[in-house]
C-alpha cells in the first residue's frame, strides 16, 4: 500500500516529548518520550487501525495531527498540504477535514449545550449559514440512528452509546475527509459497543469516510480495521494488512499481544491456554527507554544485539514491515 | 465442615433493593446459585445488571441503608450469612470467603506498606508470630510472581505498577487460603499482557490452594478460559445458566444470543457483521413489565413476554443442569432462533 501515489494522510518521523521539569527553577531533567519517532500513511477509504497498550503513544499520535497538541518534530502531510511540526497551520481549515471522536461520550459532551447545539457549533466555527446547519443537524441525528426531537435534549438525558452517536454526529458536520477515531467504543457495553461499530461501518460506507481507529483492544480494531500498525512505547513495532499483521505477526509483541486476548470460545481457549505467551514483567517508562530494541526487556528472542541496535521498521521477508531483528516465520 | 457434596456456597432467591429517591432500585431480584467446593464459576453481565451487587451482598458489604436485603438466604456451608452476627462474619470475610476488586489502587491503603497490608489480613485471621506473619507475606507474594518479593514486601502501593497492585491483591486475598475467591472485574482496568500475567496467577495460586473462585466479569473471553460453570445477569436476575461449554456452543436465551452475537472476535479474518441488541439495558427503577429482556428482544411476543416475568427453568434438551429464563424455551425449534446471532460461532 506503500506504493500509493498519494496517501490522504502521510506521518514521517512524528516525535513529542514532554519535558520533565524538576525543582524551583523548573530544570528540564529529562523527557517523557511519548511519540518517538512514528512514520505512517492512511490512504483514503481505508480504515487504519493503531493498536497498543495504554501509554504507547497512539492518542498522543492523534492529537499531533489534529493539532490539539504541537508535535516536537516530524513531518506530517494531510490532503496534500503540509501540516509539519512548526509549519503555520490554519486549525480551523485542517480541522474542517479532519475531526475526531473522543473516548468518554460523558466527558466530551459539554452538559450545558442541547444536542442540536453541540452537533451545529463545528458548523457555525465554519460560518455555515444557521438553517442550513440546522437542516444537516436533522440529517445527522437520523444518520447516527437517534430521532429528530432528541436535538432538543441535553447530553445528561441519553445513555452512554446515545451520547457516543451525538460525538459521530458531531464529528460527521462539517463532511471531514478523515475522522481519528480514539477508543469511541471502549466506555460502552458490549450490546452497545456492537452498535456503534455496526453504525461507524455502514457510515463509512456511505459517505467514503476514512478512518485511523485507535484501540487497546485487539478484537474491534481487527473487526473494523483493513490495515492495522502495532505501537509499543511511542513507535511502531509492526504494520500491515490486517491478514498480514493478525494472520501472520512477524514481531514477538505483536505475538505476545495476539496470544493474550481470551477469545470467547471455551474450546478454543482451552486449547491456547496451553500454549499462551505470557511477558514477563510491565511496560517501561517512557521517561526511561531501554537501549537498543525498546521491546527487549520484555521480549523472550532478545539478543545483545537487540540492546546494542535499534531495528528499523523494514520489511524483513515476511513481506510487510516489521522493527525486530528476528522475526517470526 | 460441609457434607461432601453439599455446596460451599448456596444464595437462594436474594433479593437486593436500594431505596433511593427516584423509587426502589431492584438492583438484585431473586438471583438463586450455588458454588461447589474448587470449581470456577462466572457471572457475566453488562454494567447494571446487578453481578456486583450480588458479590456485595454475599460478603455483607454494602451500606445499609440506602441498601435493604429483602429477601433470601446466603448459605455459606450451611450457615446463612444474612443472619450472622457482624462479629463472626468478620471471621469469615477475609479468613473464609476472600474477594478482588477491580480497582487495585483504590482497593490499598497508600500509606502504609504492601506487607502491611498483607500482615494485617493474616494477623486478623490467623494466630502466628510476628515473624511467621512477615514470612508468610513475603510467601505469598512469591506466589503471584513478584520478583524480589523480600525486597518489594517494604514497599508502598505506589511504588507498584498497576499489574503488580492487582497482583498484591490477590497476595492479601490469598494470604489466609480462603475456600472461595470472589473477584469483581479482576482485570477490567489492566491492559491486555497485563491482563493475561493476572489472570494465570488467579488461577494457578487458587488451584494450588484448592480455592474456588467466583468470577464476576463482562467480558465474555476472561469467562470462556476460566469457568466451569456461567451465569448470565440481565436487570437483576439470572437469565441463563450452564456449563461453560453448553453457555458458548447451544445459548437458549435470546440475550445470551445477542451477547455473543456483539462481540468481534480477533481470530475472526472474514469480517463478519456484528449483531448487536437494539435497544439499551432498563432502568432499574422502572424495570419493564414481564421478562426483563422483551423490551429489546426481537423475539418478544407481545402480550405473553410482557405479561410475567418468566420463572429460571431447566431447559430439557439441552446439556446437564442447563436452565434459561425465558417463555418461548418450549417451543419447538425456537433454539434455531440463535443462528440469527450466532450463526457462525460453534
Amino acid at each position: 500500500m506503500n506504493a500509493d501515489p498519494a496517501p490522504l494522510l502521510e506521518i514521517t518521523n512524528l516525535v513529542k516529548n514532554f519535558p520533565i521539569q524538576r525543582g524551583l527553577l523548573k530544570r528540564t531533567v529529562g523527557h517523557v518520550k511519548a511519540v518517538d519517532g512514528v512514520s505512517c500513511n492512511v490512504a483514503a477509504g481505508e480504515t487504519f487501525g493503531l493498536v497498543g497498550e495504554s501509554g504507547c503513544g497512539k492518542s498522543t499520535t492523534a492529537r499531533l495531527v489534529l493539532r490539539l497538541m504541537e508535535p516536537s518534530s516530524g513531518t506530517i502531510r494531510f490532503d496534500g498540504e503540509d501540516i509539519s511540526a512548526g509549519t503555520h497551520v490554519d486549525t480551523k481549515a485542517l480541522r474542517k477535514k479532519l475531526q475526531i471522536v473522543f473516548q468518554d461520550p460523558y466527558a466530551s459532551l459539554n452538559p450545558r449545550m442541547t444536542v442540536r447545539q453541540i452537533i451545529a457549533e463545528p458548523m457555525v466555527v465554519q460560518g455555515v449559514p444557521k438553517d442550513e446547519a440546522n437542516a444537516r443537524v436533522d440529517d445527522l441525528l437520523v444518520t447516527c440512528g437517534l430521532a429528530r426531537e432528541h436535538g432538543a435534549r441535553y447530553p445528561h438525558e441519553f445513555s452512554g452509546g446515545q451520547r457516543q452517536r451525538v460525538g459521530v454526529a458531531r464529528a460527521l458536520a462539517n463532511k471531514p475527509k478523515l475522522i481519528f477515531l480514539d477508543e469511541p467504543v471502549s466506555a460502552l457495553d458490549v450490546s452497545i459497543q456492537a452498535q456503534i461499530v455496526n453504525l461507524l461501518d455502514d457510515l463509512q460506507d456511505q459517505m467514503g469516510l476514512t478512518y485511523v481507529f485507535i484501540a487497546h483492544d485487539l478484537s474491534v480494531v481487527s473487526h473494523i480495521s483493513d490495515r492495522i500498525a502495532v505501537m509499543y512505547l511511542g513507535k511502531i513495532m509492526e504494520s500491515g494488512t490486517k491478514d498480514e499483521v493478525f494472520g501472520a505477526p512477524a514481531h514477538p509483541y505483536t505475538k505476545a499481544l495476539l496470544s493474550a486476548v481470551p477469545l470467547p470460545d471455551p474450546r478454543a481457549e482451552r486449547a491456547r491456554k496451553r500454549e499462551r505467551i505470557v511477558l514477563q514483567g510491565d511496560i517501561p517508562s517512557a521517561a526511561d527507554v531501554p537501549s537498543g530494541c525498546r521491546f527487549r526487556t520484555r521480549c523472550w528472542k532478545a539478543t545483545e544485539l537487540c540492546a546494542n541496535e535499534e531495528p528499523a521498521l523494514i520489511d524483513r521477508g515476511g513481506g510487510h514491515p516489521v522493527a525486530c531483528h528476528f522475526p517470526e516465520q | 465442615m460441609a457434607a461432601v457434596n453439599e455446596p460451599l456456597l448456596q444464595v437462594k432467591d436474594l433479593r437486593t433493593y436500594f431505596h433511593t429517591e427516584a423509587g426502589v432500585v431492584k438492583a438484585v431480584d431473586g438471583v438463586s446459585f450455588d458454588v461447589r467446593a474448587g470449581e470456577v464459576v462466572g457471572i457475566v453481565g453488562e454494567s447494571g445488571s446487578g453481578k456486583s451487587v450480588t458479590a456485595m451482598t454475599i460478603l455483607g458489604l454494602l451500606p445499609v441503608p440506602p441498601a435493604k436485603i429483602e429477601s433470601g438466604q446466603i448459605l455459606w456451608k450451611g450457615k446463612d450469612l444474612l443472619t450472622t452476627s457482624e462479629k463472626d462474619l468478620r471471621k469469615i470475610r477475609g479468613g473464609q470467603i476472600a474477594m478482588i476488586f477491580q480497582d487495585p489502587m483504590s482497593s490499598l491503603n497508600p500509606v502504609y506498606t504492601i506487607g502491611n497490608q498483607i500482615e494485617e489480613m493474616i494477623s486478623t485471621h490467623q494466630d502466628l508470630s510476628r515473624s511467621q506473619t512477615k514470612e508468610r507475606a513475603v510467601e505469598m507474594l512469591a506466589l503471584v510472581g513478584i520478583p524480589k518479593p523480600r525486597d518489594r514486601v517494604n514497599d508502598y502501593p505506589h511504588q507498584f505498577s498497576g499489574g503488580m497492585r492487582q497482583r498484591a491483591m490477590i497476595a492479601m486475598a490469598l494470604a489466609c487460603e480462603p475456600e472461595l475467591l470472589i473477584c469483581d472485574e479482576p482485570t477490567t482496568a489492566l491492559d491486555v499482557t497485563v491482563q493475561a500475567q493476572v489472570l494465570e496467577v488467579i488461577e494457578s495460586s487458587a488451584k494450588q490452594l484448592g480455592a474456588a473462585i467466583l468470577l464476576i466479569t463482562h467480558d465474555l473471553g476472561v469467562v470462556a478460559g476460566m469457568t466451569d460453570r456461567v451465569m448470565v445477569m440481565y436487570g437483576g436476575q439470572i437469565v441463563e445458566k450452564a456449563h461453560v461449554d453448553d453457555l458458548y456452543y447451544s445459548p437458549r436465551m435470546p440475550y445470551t444470543w445477542g451477547l455473543l452475537g456483539s462481540i468481534p472476535r480477533v481470530d475472526d479474518s472474514a469480517g463478519r457483521r456484528l449483531t448487536p441488541i437494539p435497544g439499551a439495558p432498563p432502568i432499574m427503577s422502572r424495570p419493564p413489565a414481564g421478562c426483563r429482556f422483551s423490551p429489546r428482544c426481537v423475539f418478544a411476543v407481545p402480550g405473553k413476554c410482557d405479561a410475567a416475568v418468566p420463572e429460571l427453568v431447566a431447559v430439557h434438551d439441552a446439556g446437564e443442569d442447563h436452565e434459561a429464563r425465558c417463555v418461548r424455551l418450549g417451543e419447538p425449534g425456537f433454539a434455531d432462533n440463535a443462528s440469527v446471532f450466532v450463526g457462525g460461532l460453534a
